[in-house]
């Protein structure tokens, strides 16, 4: 090969410093790890989501890094519930996020698929909080 | 409208580039809104259908030095034109019907498909846009024109052995071409196993994490190759490839909170074309559910299946406010979003996803398992399930005036409902 690969991640967090919102380069990042010839490890993929959760931090609002990590977690170990406190944080009244309930919904419908069918409640009341709040045109 | 100040962006104390540009947009529709609000009623807004036939109608007969640049295009400019004039009800008069004739043919190539001007090589983009243009004048005349043997052998030789398409021979592949060549096949009779063989698979790889679909392996979903992903996957009844809840939600994140629009990708601006290519999935999306619905409960019966059709599963009155309140130009013809200048690209992607909002066009699931079980008991063909698409009866939504109402789309191919049927029909009959 010619080390195509070897600075796409860094011209990555290059685009992502100057815009945090920048769906291609989220696109352009998982696309250097996982169509790299070189298959990417847990380890790896790990840091990719404390990657993914610091950038949420910087801002909550923003969908890239939010579908990115869930593009991460379906392709390895990681279970979705590590997203759970930061999903909670940002439900809080006075920094909430329609992602992070709506990444709550997904995290209680994986406890549902796994048969801990207790938060099936919470998840239909947080649908009904987005629905009737926070994201009123995706009802 | 009462959601209007709670639906701004917010900026999370880190504003960038794309938010600063975002706001901007918000900023400008908020005011068209609120005018609105304060003005008059959302029940009071108007299609201005006597402008925009107007601002069509000029297009036919004379166009401005800049169209140049779209001189490889000609077959899309007599398809935005001739759909938007049939979606508002305009007839097809004769003479009209003639020039149309006369133009299309000399664009066709004998080597089969058609060019974007004369003596120019094949394309299978603008092959769709002459067919469905052919498709709207809508006669016998219009529909022989078309070579269909050299047509089937030309797209046999854009397809490659992955499965996929290109646009031209020695020309990029991406999935519009899979969209465009597998349409036309429909609409002429020309679909067969050698020319679909692979796509669907190709067309899954273009599946990305995020649930949306790009125009290649790997790049970013978009919503027009989304559309294009979606309808050749439904031509080849291969829809079940696809991961169509995660296809949802990502479709549905896409309608943006204060403008009521569709973006075409995460964090960009709203465009009013969207609310064709994202907001035509919808249709689409609940024909595979309602589906899959009634595969899991078996269920056998007219009165049952009407429990199973999926109800829109977008704001539909949000989309429609947008493209009325705020796409429509005040000399006629509709934009991508306030104050850029109106065109007949945006011009048909505005009316055919205002019509395909306004009607519930659904699959006639019913008509399926009829069809299903004459003596021969073989599957129903593509050309077969594509007359099967219905407008569901009581199931329109009109924002706005009553008559506001446009024509019915076909959600696959884009014409109207009767000029795609009328095609169909025509070359059922005829073997290649």
């Amino acid at each position: 090969t010619f080390n195509l690969w070897d600075n796409e991640l860094s011209f990555v967090e290059d685009l992502l410093e100057k815009d945090v919102r920048n769906n291609s380069a989220w696109n352009q990042r998982y696309f250097a790890i996982f169509y790299n010839p070189t298959k990417p490890s847990e380890e790896f993929l790990k840091k990719e989501v404390e990657y993914g959760i610091s950038k949420i931090k910087l801002a909550p609002n923003n969908i890239s890094p939010w579908n990115y990590i869930k593009g991460i977690i379906a392709k390895s170990n990681i279970e979705i519930t590590v997203l759970e406190e930061l999903c909670k944080t940002y439900s809080q009244s006075d920094t909430i996020s329609p992602h992070a309930l709506g990444c709550l919904v997904d995290i209680y419908e994986d406890h549902v698929k796994r048969g801990l069918t207790d938060k099936k409640e919470l998840g239909i009341k947080t649908c009904i909080l987005l629905a009737e709040k926070h994201d009123t045109i995706r009802k | 409208m009462h959601r209007l100040e709670t639906s701004f962006s917010y900026s999370d104390n880190h504003a960038t580039d794309s938010y600063i540009a975002q706001s901007k947009t918000e900023h400008d529709i908020y005011v068209i809104y609120r005018r609105l609000n304060t003005t008059s009623n959302v029940g009071e807004l108007k299609l201005e259908r006597e402008k925009h036939i107007k601002f069509l109608e000029r297009g036919l007969t004379r166009l401005s030095g800049g169209f140049v640049s779209l001189d490889a295009s000609k077959p899309w400019i007599a398809y935005w034109i001739l759909h938007s004039l049939d979606l508002l009800g305009t007839p097809m008069t004769e003479d009209l019907i003639k020039r149309g004739i006369s133009t299309l043919s000399k664009y066709q190539n004998s080597t089969g498909g058609f060019g974007g001007g004369s003596d120019q090589i094949s394309h299978v983009a603008v092959t769709y846009a002459a067919v469905n243009a052919l498709a709207v004048l809508g006669t016998q005349e219009a529909y022989d024109i078309i070579d269909r043997e050299n047509l089937y052998k030309w797209l046999l030789k854009l397809k490659q052995p992955d499965g996929s398409f290109v646009m031209s021979e020695g020309g990029e592949v991406d999935v519009r071409g899979a969209y465009c060549a597998l349409s036309v096949a429909v609409l002429t009779n020309i679909l067969t196993p050698e020319l679909t063989a692979g796509t669907a698979e190709w067309i899954k790889k273009c599946q990305n994490f995020d649930g949306g679909i790009g125009g290649v392996p790997g790049i970013e979903a978009h919503g027009g190759y989304a559309f294009c992903a979606l309808a050749a996957m439904e031509i080849m009844g291969k829809t079940d490839l696809l991961d169509i809840p995660r296809l949802l939600k990502w479709a549905v994140s896409l309608q943006m909170s204060l403008e009521g629009g569709f973006q075409g990708r995460p964090n960009k601006l709203v465009d009013g074309c969207y609310s064709f290519w994202v907001g035509g999935l919808f249709p689409l999306i609940e024909a595979i559910l309602t589906r899959r619905q009634f595969e899991r409960r078996n269920i056998a019966g007219e009165e049952d299946l009407a429990k199973f059709i999926a109800q829109p599963l977008f704001d539909q009155e949000a989309l429609q406010v947008y493209i009325l309140a705020a796409c429509q130009s005040p000399g006629g013809g509709l934009m991508d979003k306030p104050y850029l200048n109106p065109d007949f690209y945006h011009t048909c992607y505005c009316l055919s996803g205002l019509s395909s909002s306004q009607h519930h066009i659904i699959y006639d699931l019913n008509g399926e398992l009829l069809g299903n079980n004459d003596e021969s008991t073989k599957k129903l063909s593509a050309l077969e399930k594509s007359l099967l698409w219905v407008e569901e009866v009581l199931g329109e939504n009109v924002v706005g005036l009553a008559e506001n109402l446009l024509r019915p789309t076909h959600p696959i191919h884009n014409v109207s409902l009767n000029k795609a049927r009328s095609i169909i029909k025509y070359f059922k009959e005829k073997e290649l």
